[in-house]
C-alpha cells in the first residue's frame, strides 16, 4: 500500500486540485490554438468550469478524513471548506477578469489564476512542512506574475515589492521549518506535537520563524507594509483573490498547526505573539483605514483587521472558536468579493473604479450597486443585521470564553473605529456632490458583474440566516 | 538514532545562522533588485544547509528532498524575478528600488 | 380577554401581522406610487390604522400574566442557542406600539392634507409607514439585537424624512448630522450588547434580565453607559441633543411623528426596557438621572431663546423628555413612561397645531411675523391653548398627573437636586410655552412688518431657517385636500391631551398601576418629607409664577401696544446686558428669566456650533490624524518595508529565544 503512491485514494485526495491543473492547461492550449476566437469569455468560461469541477469534487470529499501522499495532504471537513473558499475567490475573481481583463493576455492570465488556486487548495490540505511550502510558494509565484500583467508602472512596482518582500518572509519561513526538521525529525506536521518537543529550543525557534512566515501571508501588523502597495498597484481582480484566497490558505495552515502540531500545553505560549500582532492588527489596521481615499488601499487596510478578528476567534484553540472563525471567514469571502464586484461593475475602459472620487454620487447613477455597496460595507463593519455583525458576536462570545477577553476588547476598539472608515465610502456615494465629472461615462455594467454582485449579496444574507459553522472539522490530523 | 557528523552539528547551525543573516541584511542594504534576489537565495540556501545537515544527522532523506524542493523554487523564484525586474525597467527606467516609489500612503 | 386569538402553544401569530402591515404598506406605496398618487395617503393611514386595530385586540394578551411571563410571544427565528429572535407584547411594548400606531395614523391622516400636492407625496407616505415599521420593530423585539435592527432603521427612515427635502441644503445638513449623531449612540449599543453577549451567551432580554445580579459591578455600569449613549443619541440628550432642533427642516408631520412622539422616546423605551439592570446599579442610575435632570433644564432655557415656533417645540421635546429620562433614570419607571404616553399627545398636537399655523401663513415660522392669530385662526388657537396648558402641568390636564409623577418620584428615590431642577424646569416650561402662545395668537398681526423692523436682519443668525417648508407653494395654485382633513386628527388628540392623565390618578389603585403590575422592578422608596400633594401645589406655584411673567412680559396691555419695537430690541440685543428698557420687568427676571435667556443665548449661538460639535468634529480630525500616520510609515521604500518586516520579525525571535531557552 505504501509503495503505491498514486493509488486511487491519493489521486482522489487531490482531484480538485488535478481539475484545476487540467483546466488551466486547457485553456493555455485554447489560448495558443484559436488566439483570436477565444476572447475574454472563452478563456473565463473555462477557467469557471474547471473551478466548478473542483468545487464539486471538494464538496464530495467532505467529511472523509484520510491522510495522502504518506501523511501530506490530508481531506476532511475543513479541507473541503478552505478549498471552497478558494473556489469562491477564484470564480469571483474569474469573473471579474470576464470585465476587466486584458483580450491579449486573458490566457496566461486565467492559467496563472488557476496554478495559484492549486497551491492555495494544496496549501488548504497540507499536513506536512513540504506541501505547505510547495502550495505557498506556488500560490505566491502565480501572484507576483498577475501582479504585473497589466501594462501600468504600479502593477509593475506591485510586483517588485510583493516578490521581494514575501520571498524574504519565505526564507523566514523556510528557515523555521529547517529548524523545525532538526527538532522533529520528521516534515509531517503531526510529528511535531510530541510532548518532548516542548523542552528543544530548536522547536520554539523554529516555530517562531515558520509564524513569522504565515503572520506576512496573512498581512499582519507589522509584517503587514506589502499589502497596501501590492493591493493598490495589483489589477483589481487579483487584489480581490489575494485579499481572500492568500488569507484563506495561509489560514488554513496557521489553523492546522494550531491545533494539531504543537506539543500539549504549549500553545498558549507558543502563540502569543501571534495574538499580540492580530490585536495591534485589529487597531492599525483599522486605523490606517481612515486617511485612505483608494477604495484598494482602504480594503487592504480593512484585511488587516479581519484577519485579526478571525484569528481572535481561534485565539483559545477550541473547537467552538474554529467553527466561529469559518464562519467569520465564509462571510468575510462574500463581503469582500462583493466590495470588489461593486468596484468592477464602475470601473471604466481605461480606469479602474478604485478611486473614491468616482464613488461620488454613486446613488443617483446607479442606486442599485450604491444599495449593495453600502450593505457590503456595513457589513464588513460589522452592523447588524448583517452576517459581520453576528460573526463579530459570535467571536467575542468565545474569546470571552476561552481567556482572551482583552483581544474582544481589541476587536470592538477596532471596530468603532472602522465605521467611521467604511461610512466614508457609503458618505462618498450618497452625498449630493459636484464629484460627478470625476467618471467621464459609464460603461454599460458587464453581466458577469452584476452577477457577482448579487451573488455575493446572497452569500452575505444567507449568511446572516444560515450559521454556517460546520461541526465536523475536526481532526485536522490523522 | 542520529548519526555520525563529521562535523558536530552546532556548527551547521551556526554557519547557516549567519548565512542567514548576511541574506537578511543583503535585503535591507543594497538597491538593486537583482542582488536582492541573491541575498533571498542566499537565505533559502541557509535553510538548505540545515536541511541537509539535519537530514543526515537523524538519518531522515525527507531532508534531503525538501533541499531539492526549494532548489527547484528558487530557480522557479529567479526567473519570475528577472522578468519583472525587466518589467519594471521598461515602465520606469530604473531598477534602483528605492526610485521605484510611486505606490506609497 | 381576547383569548381566543392567542395560539394553543402560548404563540401569537396576530403580532407578526400587526408588526408588518405598515411595511407592506410602504412597500406598496413605493413600488406602486406612480400609480397610487393621492391614494397612496389613504392607503398608508389604513395600513397603520389597521395596526392599531390589531394592537387594541391585543390588549389582553399583552397584559396577561401566564406562569409568571408577562405578555404575549411570537417566535421568529432560531439561530444559534442564545440567539433567538421573536416578538415579544408586553405592557411595555404595549403602550408604545398603542402611541406608534395611533398617534402614528393620526399623523398620516393629517399629513394626506398637509403634503397634498408635493411632487414625492407616494414617497413621503412609504417613508413614513417605513419608519411605522421601524419602530415597531424596536418596541416588539424581544432580544437585544431585533432592537438594534429596529434602532439602526429608525435612524434610516428618520435620515430620509428629516432631508425629504432634499433641494434644501439646510435639510440635507440637517439630516446628515442627525445621521452621524445616531451613529454614535448605535456603537454605544452595540458595545453594550457584545458585553451581554460575552457574559451570558444570549441575546434574549429574559436571559440578560435574569443574570443581572451575576454581572461584575463595572460590567455593568458599562453595560448600562454603553446603553445609555444609545438612549442620549436618540432622545437627545446632553450633550448629543444637537441634533434635533436642526432635524425641524423636515415636514411638520414628520416633526410631530418622529421628532417628538415616537422615535426620541426611544431612548426612554430602552432605559425602561432594562430596567432590571439600571435597578440594580445606583451609579448607572445617578448618571441617568442627573442628564436627564440637567437635560430637562437646559431645554427648556434654550426654549426661551428661540423665535422659530418649530424650534421652540423641539427645545421643549429636548426638555420634556429629560423628564422622561430623568423619572426612569432615577428609578421611577411608572412615572417616566407616563409622561411619555401623555407627552405623545400633546406634543404631537402643538406640532399639528403649529403646522396649520405654518400651512396657512405660506410657510412662515417665525412667531415675531406672526400676532394677532386668534382671530384668524380660532380653531389653530384653541388647540395650541389646550396643547399649551397640557404642556405647562396645568391641574386636570394630562401632563399635570405625569410630571408630577416624576419629580415625587426623584424624592422617592432620594434625589432632592432633581426634585429642585424638575421644578425649576416646570415654572421655565410655563414661561416658554406661553411666551410663544402670547406672541403667536395675541396683538395684532405682523406679517406685513418689515422683517428688520422686528429685529430680523440675519435669519442664519438667529437660529431661523432662511426659507421654510416649501411644499405647498401657492395657495390658490391647485387643489386643496379638505380642510377637515388636518383639522380632524388634531381635534382627536384634543381629548387624550386633556384625559390620558386621569387614568394615573389614584397612585397605586391607578388604571396605570394595573396595567403595568409586574412589569418593572419594584424598588426600595423612602418616604419623603413633602407629600404628593404638597408637590403638586408647589410645582403648580412654580407654575403660575412662570406664567405670570410670561403674561407681564408678552401679553400685557403695554407689551402688546408696541410690540414690534418691543420685539425688535429684545431680539437685537438679547445677548446684551444692559440693553433693557423694561426696567420694571428686568428687575422682575433678572435673577430667573434674563440669565435664562442669556444662557439660553450662549448655548444656543456659541456652544452648539462650535462647542459641541466641534469637539465632534475634533474627534474625527484626531481620528483622521491618527489614520496620516499610518500613511506617513507607509512610505513606498520598498527597502522601508523590509526594515519593517525585520524590526517585527526581531521581535518574534527574541520572544522565542527567552521562550525557548527557559
Amino acid at each position: 500500500m505504501i509503495l503505491n503512491p498514486f493509488g486511487t485514494a491519493d489521486w482522489m485526495a487531490i482531484a480538485p486540485i488535478v481539475a484545476l491543473a487540467i483546466a488551466s492547461l486547457l485553456v493555455l492550449l485554447a489560448d495558443l490554438v484559436a488566439r483570436p476566437a477565444i476572447s475574454r469569455y472563452g478563456a473565463v468560461a473555462i477557467g469557471l468550469l474547471g473551478t466548478a469541477a473542483a468545487a464539486v469534487l471538494a464538496a464530495m470529499q467532505y467529511g472523509h478524513v484520510y491522510a495522502a501522499f504518506f501523511g501530506g495532504f490530508v481531506t476532511g471537513g475543513f479541507t473541503t471548506v478552505f478549498e471552497e473558499i478558494v473556489a469562491i475567490a477564484l470564480a469571483g475573481s474569474l469573473a471579474l477578469y470576464a470585465t476587466l481583463g486584458d483580450p491579449k493576455r486573458i490566457g496566461g492570465t486565467v492559467a496563472l489564476m488557476l496554478w495559484g488556486s492549486c497551491g492555495a487548495m494544496l496549501m488548504a490540505g497540507a499536513a506536512n512542512l513540504m506541501t505547505i511550502f510547495l502550495g505557498l510558494e506556488l500560490l505566491s509565484l502565480a501572484l507576483y506574475c498577475l501582479c504585473g500583467m497589466v501594462d501600468r508602472r504600479g502593477a509593475r512596482e506591485s510586483a517588485l515589492k510583493y516578490l521581494i518582500l514575501s520571498s524574504t518572509a519565505s526564507g523566514f519561513l523556510l528557515f523555521g521549518m529547517a529548524l523545525l526538521f532538526g527538532a522533529s525529525g520528521s516534515v509531517l506536521l503531526a510529528d511535531l506535537a510530541r510532548p518532548q518537543l516542548a523542552a528543544n529550543p530548536l522547536f520554539w525557534m523554529g516555530s517562531g520563524l515558520f509564524l513569522i512566515g504565515l503572520a506576512f501571508k496573512m498581512s499582519l501588523v507589522p509584517f503587514h507594509a506589502w499589502a497596501p502597495d501590492v493591493y493598490e498597484g495589483a489589477p483589481l481582480p487579483v487584489t480581490a483573490y489575494m485579499s481572500v484566497a492568500t488569507k484563506a490558505a495561509t489560514l488554513a495552515v496557521f489553523a492546522r498547526v494550531l491545533y494539531a502540531a504543537l506539543p500539549a500545553g504549549t500553545a498558549s505560549h507558543v502563540m502569543l505573539p501571534v495574538w499580540i500582532v492580530a490585536g495591534i492588527s485589529m487597531i492599525a489596521g483599522n486605523v490606517g483605514m481612515l486617511a485612505q481615499h483608494d477604495l484598494k488601499r482602504l480594503l487592504a487596510y480593512s484585511g488587516i483587521a479581519q484577519v485579526g478578528y478571525i484569528l481572535t476567534a481561534m485565539a483559545g484553540g477550541s473547537a467552538l472558536g474554529l467553527r466561529y472563525a469559518i464562519y467569520y471567514l465564509v462571510a468575510y469571502t462574500f463581503m469582500n468579493l462583493g466590495a470588489f464586484a461593486v468596484a468592477t461593475a464602475i470601473s471604466g475602459e481605461h480606469e479602474e473604479g478604485a478611486r473614491l472620487v468616482s464613488y461620488a454620487g454613486l446613488a443617483r447613477r446607479r442606486p442599485w450597486l450604491a444599495a449593495a455597496m453600502t450593505f457590503f460595507m456595513l457589513a464588513l463593519a460589522g452592523m447588524p443585521p448583517t452576517a459581520g455583525f453576528l460573526g463579530k458576536i459570535l467571536i467575542l462570545a468565545t474569546s470571552a470564553d476561552s481567556g482572551y477577553a482583552w483581544l474582544g476588547g481589541l476587536l470592538v476598539a477596532g471596530t468603532a473605529i472602522s465605521l467611521y472608515a467604511y461610512a466614508k465610502v457609503v458618505r462618498a456615494m450618497y452625498l449630493p456632490q459636484s464629484g460627478d465629472h470625476h467618471v467621464a461615462d459609464l460603461r454599460p455594467i458587464a453581466p458577469l458583474a452584476w452577477i457577482s454582485v448579487t451573488l455575493c449579496l446572497i452569500g452575505v444574507i444567507a449568511m446572516t440566516f444560515y450559521p454556517l459553522t460546520p461541526s465536523n472539522v475536526l481532526p485536522l490530523l490523522r | 538514532m542520529t548519526g555520525a557528523l563529521p562535523v558536530a552539528l552546532g556548527n551547521y547551525v551556526a554557519l547557516a545562522s549567519v548565512m542567514f543573516f548576511i541574506g537578511v541584511v543583503g535585503v535591507l542594504v543594497r538597491r538593486n533588485p537583482l542582488v536582492m534576489l541573491m541575498s533571498i537565495e542566499l537565505m533559502f540556501n541557509a535553510a538548505n544547509v540545515l536541511f541537509m545537515a539535519f537530514a543526515r544527522a537523524w538519518l531522515q532523506n525527507a531532508g534531503q528532498i525538501f533541499a531539492f524542493l526549494v532548489i527547484t523554487v528558487a530557480a522557479a523564484e529567479a526567473a519570475i524575478g528577472l522578468a519583472i525586474v525587466v518589467a519594471v525597467f521598461r515602465s520606469a527606467a530604473t531598477v534602483d528600488v528605492d526610485e521605484v516609489r510611486s505606490l506609497h500612503g | 380577554m381576547i383569548h381566543h386569538v392567542m395560539g394553543n402553544d402560548g404563540t401569537y401569530p396576530l403580532l407578526i401581522a400587526l408588526w408588518l402591515l405598515p411595511l407592506l404598506g410602504a412597500i406598496l406605496c413605493w413600488g406602486f406610487g406612480p400609480w397610487l398618487k393621492a391614494r397612496a395617503g389613504w392607503l398608508a393611514s389604513a395600513l397603520v390604522g389597521a395596526s392599531f386595530v390589531l394592537a387594541v385586540l391585543s390588549w389582553g394578551a399583552g397584559t396577561q400574566s401566564v406562569g409568571g411571563t408577562l405578555g404575549a410571544h411570537q417566535s421568529l427565528l432560531s439561530w444559534i442557542p442564545g440567539f433567538d429572535f421573536g416578538l415579544l407584547l408586553d405592557p411595555l411594548a404595549l403602550l408604545w406600539v398603542f402611541v406608534i400606531t395611533g398617534v402614528g395614523a393620526l399623523i398620516h391622516l393629517y399629513s394626506i392634507g398637509y403634503m397634498d400636492g408635493d411632487a414625492a407625496f407616494a414617497r413621503f407616505f412609504a417613508y413614513m409607514n417605513f419608519f411605522v415599521f421601524a419602530m415597531l420593530t424596536l418596541v416588539l423585539s424581544d432580544n437585544f439585537v431585533g432592537l438594534l435592527i429596529g434602532w439602526g432603521l429608525v435612524g434610516l427612515a428618520s435620515y430620509f424624512l428629516i432631508g425629504f427635502w432634499f433641494f434644501k441644503p439646510s435639510a440635507v445638513a440637517a439630516a446628515r448630522k442627525a445621521f452621524v449623531l445616531n451613529v454614535v449612540g448605535d456603537v454605544g449599543i452595540m458595545f453594550a450588547i457584545f458585553l451581554i453577549v460575552a457574559n451570558v451567551h444570549s441575546i434574549g432580554f429574559g436571559d440578560a434580565f435574569a443574570a443581572a445580579g451575576s454581572y461584575a459591578t463595572p460590567t455593568l455600569f458599562l453595560i448600562c453607559l454603553g446603553l445609555f449613549v444609545g438612549a442620549a443619541a436618540k432622545s437627545a440628550q446632553v450633550p448629543l441633543h444637537t441634533w434635533l432642533p436642526d432635524a425641524m427642516e423636515g415636514p411638520t408631520p414628520v416633526s410631530a411623528l418622529i421628532h417628538a412622539a415616537t422615535m426620541v422616546t426611544a431612548g426612554v423605551y430602552l432605559i425602561a426596557r432594562c430596567a432590571p439592570l439600571w435597578s440594580v446599579n445606583a451609579d448607572a442610575q445617578m448618571l441617568v438621572g442627573t442628564i436627564g435632570g440637567l437635560t430637562a433644564l437646559l431645554g427648556a432655557i434654550l426654549g426661551c431663546a428661540q423665535w422659530d415656533i418649530k424650534r421652540i417645540l423641539a427645545y421643549s421635546t429636548m426638555s420634556q423628555i429629560g423628564y422622561m429620562i430623568m423619572g426612569v433614570g432615577v428609578g421611577a419607571y411608572e412615572g417616566g413612561v407616563a409622561h411619555f404616553f401623555t407627552h405623545a399627545f400633546f406634543k404631537a398636537q402643538l406640532f399639528l397645531g403649529s403646522g396649520l399655523i405654518i400651512h396657512a401663513l405660506a410657510n412662515e415660522q417665525d412667531i415675531r411675523r406672526m400676532g394677532g392669530l386668534a382671530k384668524k385662526l380660532p380653531y389653530a388657537f384653541v388647540v395650541m391653548l389646550v396643547g399649551v396648558l397640557a404642556i405647562c402641568g396645568t391641574p386636570g390636564f394630562s401632563a399635570f398627573f405625569s410630571k408630577d409623577m416624576i419629580i415625587y418620584g426623584t424624592l422617592q428615590h432620594g434625589h432632592p437636586w432633581l426634585y429642585a431642577v424638575g421644578i425649576l424646569t416646570a415654572g421655565l416650561t410655563a414661561y416658554y410655552m406661553l411666551r410663544l402662545l402670547f406672541v403667536t395668537f395675541l396683538g395684532s398681526y405682523r406679517g406685513a412688518v418689515d422683517p428688520s423692523d422686528l429685529g430680523i436682519r440675519h435669519p442664519e443668525l438667529a437660529g431661523l431657517p432662511s426659507d421654510g417648508d416649501p411644499a405647498p407653494q401657492d395657495a390658490t395654485a391647485h387643489h386643496h385636500a379638505p380642510a377637515w382633513i388636518m383639522n380632524l386628527p388634531v381635534g382627536i388628540l384634543i381629548v387624550p391631551s386633556i384625559f390620558a392623565g386621569w387614568l394615573m390618578f389614584g397612585g397605586a389603585n391607578s388604571p396605570w398601576a394595573h396595567f403595568f403590575a409586574g412589569q418593572f422592578p419594584v424598588p426600595n422608596v423612602v418616604v419623603p418629607p413633602i407629600s404628593e400633594g404638597a408637590t403638586s401645589a408647589i410645582v403648580f406655584a412654580c407654575v403660575l409664577v412662570g406664567a405670570a411673567v410670561a403674561a407681564a412680559r408678552y401679553a400685557s396691555k403695554g407689551a402688546l401696544a408696541d410690540a414690534v419695537a418691543r420685539l425688535r430690541s429684545e431680539s437685537v440685543r438679547m445677548p446684551a446686558l444692559l440693553s433693557n428698557r423694561f426696567y420694571f420687568d428686568a428687575a422682575i427676571d433678572a435673577l430667573c428669566v434674563r440669565s435664562a435667556q442669556l444662557a439660553g443665548t450662549f448655548f444656543g449661538r456659541v456652544a452648539d456650533p462650535h462647542v459641541i460639535d466641534g469637539t465632534v468634529r475634533e474627534a474625527a480630525i484626531s481620528a483622521r490624524w491618527m489614520g496620516t500616520l499610518m500613511r506617513s510609515l507607509q512610505t513606498g521604500l520598498l527597502r522601508a518595508y523590509a526594515l519593517i518586516l525585520v524590526f517585527g520579525a526581531a521581535c518574534f525571535i527574541v520572544y522565542y529565544a527567552l521562550a525557548g531557552g527557559r
